[in-house]
């Protein structure tokens, strides 16, 4: 489809200039649809606006108008389901896609879900009869936080999210454990470490709120073992002797002596999900965050003495 | 059944989908057989519960029947949020767990249209999906669906119980009592199936 190939031209374009959260937003009801055929025949749906007249395109002060070819139109800056106007392509609607894409596809080959979301876009196009057509179902696209208010505003709201790992072992870093001894591994469970958190970023009317939930905490040993754990962990205390944690533990085979330092090196990545969401509107969706602290422990030998 | 899953593959690969889904309710489902490819006339089986489908092994019967619960699930929540319309927002929560955008948006700009119009979908539709197509070893794996849908019986009519028809309140010619067929994507996002694009494979009667 022309538009398809077009759209993928914009991803490799230097320069994306979207005009959303404009000064002055337009009124949706000031626009509305109606259903059209193109001159192939094709099902399309057409924007005739109230009120307000043509522009060069992006954001203005009385709204936002596209840039296609001279026919340059005042469109409504949002859509309670189509999103954002952006000025790709001469004007497109975009909203993050949900859900993004899974981590194994292949869509996501040379992008970085850090870097950016994919979103839906729908664009307008010139073969509307007496106004500005727009595409009926949209198209993925890829474009980076930066690139988008939208996505700035997440990270901002992320950023604000209290995420501080605080990783606690028996025995402490400053004992000694033994080979063959249960060592133990939790956090304090709160809004830090693991508890559920919220946030939120404001930008002109639109609110972005995010949620952290802990998840999952990995815990690479030093010894080559890994263990996974879906909760903080249980906390030691003295009267649990010698026993194993009934949540999230180890034991070690080998002494850490030959290790450097004398001790295994703890390298724990706790993993949340970030629900994130916009009140009033579809926009939202989950993501993953990590946070990695390290810790270490030195582990002897158990050497008995015999005479 | 190797080259039917292959024929539904190639056929999901086959041009842009274009359109989006607009339907449904009553149920039936079971694995079936598959179509001759997309110029051969598509004859639905007899006995749907007796398709080639009934031999793939147990990861193949296991998916495919998860896909087919994500496609009930789909027609039953579009039944309920077209027969009493609400902002794009609150339906959302009703079809998240069965559709994935661009289908998701399509759907919900259907159902926000009809409340801000101001009409319903009365009464309830029947459909027939098979899936025709499945890729367990694809990253992500991937489906097709193929549906019957009969919307004779599933009506657009105003709040006061009015007629209204799809062309009048601006919406999808796939809102007009009809029986067509219709293909899907489905995709698998994580732990579950989802469907992701649809259309209407016109001229083509079930």
């Amino acid at each position: 489809m022309l538009r398809k190939r077009r759209l993928a031209g914009v991803l490799v374009a230097t320069a994306v200039l979207l005009a959303l959260f404009p000064a002055t937003p337009a009124q949706a009801q000031d626009c509305d649809f109606e259903r059209d055929t193109d001159s192939n025949g094709n099902e399309i749906f057409v924007w005739t606006c109230s009120e307000g007249g043509s522009g060069g395109g992006g954001e203005g002060e009385q709204g936002c108008f596209t840039s296609l070819g001279s026919r340059g139109a005042r469109v409504p800056c949002t859509h309670s389901t189509l999103g954002w106007f952006a000025n790709i392509q001469g004007g497109c609607y975009i909203r993050p896609m949900r859900p993004q894409p899974a981590a194994d596809d292949p869509r996501w080959e040379g992008k970085d879900p850090a870097d950016g979301m994919f979103y839906i876009a729908h664009c307008f196009a010139l073969e509307g009869a007496n106004g500005l057509s727009f595409e009926r179902l949209g198209t993925p696209i890829f474009l980076s936080n930066q690139e988008t208010p939208i996505g700035q505003l997440l990270e901002e709201a992320i950023a604000r999210l209290p995420l501080d790992p605080d990783i606690r072992l028996a025995p402490d870093p400053d004992g000694v454990g033994l080979v063959g001894l249960p060592v133990w591994m939790w956090t304090p469970p709160n809004t830090s470490t693991w508890n559920q958190a919220e946030a939120s970023a404001t930008s002109l009317d639109t609110t972005l709120r995010v949620r952290a939930n802990g998840e999952e905490i990995t815990w690479e040993m030093g010894d080559g073992q890994v263990v996974h754990c879906d909760s903080p962990g249980t906390p030691y205390e003295s009267r649990f002797g010698a026993e194993e944690s009934p949540t999230c533990g180890h034991v070690y085979e080998e002494p850490s002596r030959a290790q450097p330092g004398g001790r295994y090196t703890i390298t724990a990545t706790t993993r949340w999900r970030i629900d994130w969401w916009v009140d009033g509107d579809i926009t939202g969706g989950t993501l993953p965050a990590t946070r990695t602290e390290t810790a270490s422990v030195r582990i002897n030998e158990l050497q008995v003495v015999t005479s | 059944m190797a080259s039917c899953i292959a024929r539904g593959r190639d056929r999901m690969r086959g041009g842009p989908v274009t359109f989006l889904a607009v339907v449904t309710m009553v149920v039936v489902v079971g694995a079936a057989g598959c179509s001759d490819g997309p110029d051969q006339p598509f004859e639905w089986p007899d006995d749907p519960t007796s398709g080639p489908v009934s031999t793939v092994d147990p990861a193949e019967a296991a998916a495919i029947e998860e896909i087919l619960a994500t496609f009930d699930g789909f027609r039953r929540a579009e039944v309920a949020v077209q027969a009493d319309p609400e902002p794009a927002y609150l339906a959302l929560e009703q079809l998240a767990d069965y559709l994935a955008d661009p289908l998701l948006g399509s759907v919900l700009f259907d159902v926000d249209t009809m409340h801000r119009r101001g009409v319903v979908r009365a009464g309830e539709p029947t459909w027939r999906p098979e899936v025709t197509g499945l890729r367990l070893d694809g990253s992500p794996p991937t489906a097709t669906v193929r549906d019957c849908l009969d919307t004779t019986g599933w009506r657009l009519a105003d709040r006061q119980g009015g007629q209204a028809t799809a062309e009048s309140v601006g919406l999808p010619v796939q809102f007009e009592p009809d029986r067509y067929v219709m293909e899907f994507s489905a995709r698998r996002f994580d732990d579950r199936w989802l469907l992701d694009e649809a259309k209407v494979e016109r001229g083509e009667r079930c």
